[in-house]
């Protein structure tokens, strides 16, 4: 038996080493790295809580401290206060614009298709793409799997069923497929049909993979992943039915060469994301769509101790526009179409002073075209690294970054509805100045292993959508117009420990962060994703080779929103009057997930059957507040909770 | 023996730390709310209620301002309304006068004071903009509703603000916006369509709102033109009634801003084309 601590490996430990008949055990969690950065490894993650009967890379990132989503029904990742779509998602070098679905279940990713999922949180290096936040990168496989003709996993939930499967053609070839389908209305659309209106959800994705080694020294790889998401509403009293469609593609076509002395890669890569929003009633009919689509290439060297590299990118932008007809003069909306390129040189040296001090300089100048508006900009990166051995390793980062897309819009908790935009003389680059200092000290004699990491990030140009829904039927409508920008700042603490008690592995996980924001002139307000304290409980334990248990336990500062100041009556309606934005948040957020593991292996088959109680203490976790009036007249303050409340959870999943 | 976890009180000063929120009540003190009518050929009508804070549930009987003063000035004579119920509607009561009828391009101002609480608005009536027709059609499927589609000319002089108005025939109706019943013109003379939606309410109302016209049912419907300042009400007041109310997806955060100085609401001076209907029995 060999025992492998995950933590101490050296990370990024991507080399393959074949063993037979070893068993491999360890800690069950993810370990964060010096850096606040982590590996998730799907093989590692069958035992983990599933998120609506799925084990998801997003879905298991929220748990970490800082991490959060706007309220259950929102997808997408807040990483330290900032934006969602300030977090960069690629597959295999490609960029996937929404990997989100509907109602907060899990991502677009289909968890088993790919060999790991690196999450960088504040420490970048010069290579770090167009984005002011955290990164993503899921990476597939691409090593022929010497062991066995062909290996996966399939996994059937209660929302869908995946399967992965990875064929070792030859010494040389590696195909790898996966598919997700959901059935949604085949099993629930009854209990979600109310007494006039009707709703359908449906979704899929698609993930092929192959890998051509001709020598050791050159791999060619290929990925290809797509994604669509349905959802229909219908309402027989408005005679309404309401449409909404997205869709994702990424692909990209690697060459990676590896030398004696040096590693290049070579990449083509395209991106497209798309929504269409559509709405039929009566005698009137809406479209809202929108578009993302960009093509690109790269390449990138790594001397060792030196790495460079270049990128090019061309973008075919659409942002939000509408058209209807039946309503006043018809329209075909103002439509406009963007069409910016990127080009972007990094290169990055790391120079060793002793044992104990690494230092990484590095600088990535980015230029940004779209119409008239140019911007060039040498963005420096310097991250200083002293390993103080059984004292702990800090890790000080400081660096500028730019992002030259913008994504906002009328959903505040980030629905496919919301729409990117290029960077351009109305909406210019978003920036940030950004400083963290992180500390890890290894678990040692039975004391936890200690993260700890301080961050702060002044961020300009900020998109802060101010569009209403009943702007969409107006002719003058010109999203642009609508996007008002505004400066301010992120910090905050993150704190972990980690340890292994008995057969448990235990994590406490503590954050208090705050983000701010202004618009020119104006005083600083709260941020919608401003994370206040959260404090994040994870046990997990192995109780005999066959069952493994997993506890979940989180309570944090709730939702910030923007209270109501005084109530009046205008035309038999109840009218709000709202206080400062942001100013206020919704009560307090709690909630323990259990879940147990069943697993049995075989020779050739493996089979765990997953239970999960999502809330097992059924709090109500307040979504949204707002104001109802009674038959009797009398009106009230009604808090609107969470679906997710005792909410049982079966996923079976089959390894072969 | 060594503790396993020797960081338990910093786990419980995080514990209590994070049970500390900033649940901000920002309450308000009563501010005097109007929502006041004239047309041209019309009398005025204004209701008066003021605001109530949040914080706490209540009656909304608290709101209506039955003792106040109401004055309508058209910049030469002053006329002091005459409060009464209005019996079904919401709020009960109401401000008028017969003294007094509204004329095309004629600015008027309302003041209305109660207990301290003093709000005035100006508006000035523009000319009406005839109705061409109204083409009324069953909805496919559903036998009990029809829909209905107004038609209008654009005026001459441009841009042009318009809301739907609806009158439904059952005691305690008054005329309201229609649903979605906003639309700025930017054309001259182009031919303009609007659907014609039932009010949506929420006192006094049916449970199931259904926003298609009720086959066998009367209507009177008014297109009314108004001032930009006016029309920008109506339009914030539209998306709050159709899309703001309680959504977890869409921003619901609209704030009115109104022609009223020193309170809240909306004078509503409109030049108004008026069209009864009945729609064809199911």
């Amino acid at each position: 038996m060999l025992f492998y601590n995950r933590a101490e490996a050296a990370e990024p430990a991507d080399t393959t080493v074949n063993l037979s008949e070893v068993e491999v055990r360890g800690s069950l969690k993810p370990i964060t790295r010096s850096d606040g950065s982590v590996t998730l490894r799907p093989e590692l993650l069958v035992g983990h809580s599933s998120s609506a009967g799925e084990v998801d890379f997003i879905s298991l990132l929220k748990n970490m401290p800082g991490i959060a989503s706007a309220g259950d029904y929102g997808s997408g990742l807040q990483v330290d206060g900032q934006d969602a779509s300030q977090t960069l998602y690629t597959i295999d070098g490609a960029t996937v614009f929404f990997p989100y679905r509907f109602g907060g279940i899990f991502s677009t990713f289909n968890t088993w298709h790919f060999r790991k999922a690196d999450f960088r949180r504040n420490v970048h290096g010069a290579g770090m793409h167009q984005r002011l936040g955290a990164s993503l990168d899921l990476s597939t496989y691409t090593e022929p799997d010497t062991l066995k003709t062909i290996g996966g996993r399939a996994s059937v939930g209660l929302l869908s069923s995946s399967a992965a499967v990875r064929l070792t053609a030859s010494k040389k070839v590696l195909i790898s497929a996966a598919a997700r389908l959901s059935y949604i209305d085949e099993l629930y659309r009854p209990l979600l049909r109310g007494k006039t209106s009707d709703i359908n959800y449906g979704f899929s994705d698609y993930n092929l993979s192959l890998s051509y080694a001709p020598d050791p020294a050159n791999t060619i790889s290929a990925s290809l992943f797509a994604s669509s998401d349905r959802i229909d509403d219908s309402d027989s009293n408005y005679a309404l039915r309401m449409t909404m469609k997205w869709t994702n593609l990424a692909s990209s076509v690697r060459w990676t060469r590896r030398g004696a002395k040096s590693t290049g890669t070579y990449m083509l890569n395209f991106s497209e994301f798309e929504n269409n929003l559509s709405l039929d009633m009566a005698s009137v009919w809406l479209k809202v769509p929108s578009f993302i689509r960009t093509i690109g290439a790269s390449c990138e060297y790594d001397f060792g101790q030196w790495k460079a590299g270049a990128r090019v990118a061309a973008f075919n932008i659409r942002p939000q526009y509408s058209a209807f007809d039946g309503y006043g003069q018809s329209s075909d909306g103002i439509v406009s179409t963007e069409r910016p390129f990127q080009g972007e040189t990094f290169a990055q040296y790391e120079l060793r002073a002793g044992n104990r001090w690494r230092f990484r300089a590095g600088v990535n100048v980015n230029a940004w075209v779209n119409g008239s508006y140019r911007r060039v900009s040498p963005d420096p990166r310097l991250t200083a690294i002293c390993d103080g051995g059984q004292a702990g390793i800090f890790t000080l980062h400081a660096g500028v970054y730019h992002q030259n897309l913008h994504n906002t819009g009328l959903s505040d908790i980030g629905l496919a509805s919301n729409f990117w935009v290029g960077a351009s003389e109305r909406c210019p680059s978003q920036r940030a100045l950004s400083f963290a200092l992180n500390y890890k000290r290894q678990s040692y004699n039975a004391v936890p292993t200690v993260t700890a990491e301080i961050y702060y990030k002044a961020a300009g140009n900020q998109p802060e959508y101010s569009g209403m829904m009943i702007d969409l039927i107006d002719e003058n409508y010109y999203s642009l117009d609508k996007i008002g920008l505004t400066r301010g700042y992120n910090a905050g603490i993150n704190l972990g420990l980690q340890s292994r008690v008995s057969i448990a592995d235990i994590s406490v996980a503590y954050s208090y962060g705050t983000a701010r924001r202004r618009e020119p002139g104006g005083k600083y307000f709260p941020s919608a994703t401003d994370p206040g304290h959260s404090l994040r409980i994870n046990a997990s334990a192995e109780a005999d080779r066959k069952w493994q248990f997993n506890a979940d336990f989180v309570l944090s500062s709730g939702r910030r929103h923007t209270p109501v100041k005084s109530l009046y009556m205008i035309g038999s309606n109840v009218i709000s009057e709202f206080g400062p934005r942001n100013s206020a948040r919704l009560p307090l957020y709690h909630r323990l997930d259990l879940s147990a593991t069943y697993t049995i292996k075989g020779r050739r088959l493996s089979h765990a059957i997953n239970f999960t109680l999502l809330n097992a203490y059924g709090r109500r976790n307040v979504e949204m507040q707002h104001f109802s009036i009674s038959d009797d007249g009398r009106y009230r303050l009604k808090s609107t909770a969470s679906l997710y409340r005792f909410m049982p959870l079966i996923n079976y999943i089959m390894s072969f | 023996m060594r503790c396993k976890f020797p960081y338990l009180p910093l786990l419980l000063s995080c514990l209590m730390w994070t049970g500390c929120d900033d649940e901000l009540s920002d309450s308000a003190e009563p501010r005097p709310v109007i929502e006041a009518y004239i047309s041209q050929g019309g009398t005025p009508e204004v209701f008066f209620t003021t605001s109530v804070s949040p914080s706490q549930a209540g009656e909304l009987s608290d709101v209506v301002v039955r003792w106040g003063k109401v004055t309508v000035s058209d910049g030469t004579d002053t006329v002091i309304l005459t409060g009464g119920p209005l019996k079904g509607a919401f709020p009960p009561f109401h401000y008028y006068t017969p003294m007094m009828t509204g004329k095309a391009g004629r600015t008027y101002t309302v003041t209305a004071e109660y207990n301290g609480l003093r709000a005035t608005a100006t508006a000035t009536i523009p000319e009406a903009t005839p109705v061409d027709s109204i083409v009324v059609r069953p909805v496919e499927g559903v036998d009990s509703l029809c829909s209905a589609t107004l038609w209008f000319t654009a005026p001459a002089v441009t841009p042009a603000y318009y809301y739907i108005s609806v009158l439904e025939d059952h005691p305690g109706a008054r005329p309201l916006p229609s649903y979605l019943g906003t639309v700025s013109v930017e054309r001259p003379g182009i031919a303009v369509s609007m659907p014609v939606y039932r009010p949506k309410y929420k006192y006094g109302a049916p449970k199931d709102y259904v926003a298609q016209l009720k086959r066998g049912a009367r209507y009177s419907i008014a297109l009314c033109r108004v001032e930009k300042e006016v029309y920008d009400f109506w339009n914030s007041y539209g998306s709050i009634v159709a899309f703001g109310s309680g959504s977890l997806f869409v921003n619901s955060v609209v704030r009115l801003s109104g022609n009223v100085t020193g309170g809240y609401g909306i004078f509503s001076a409109q030049g108004q084309s008026k069209v009864t209907i009945s729609t064809p029995e199911p």
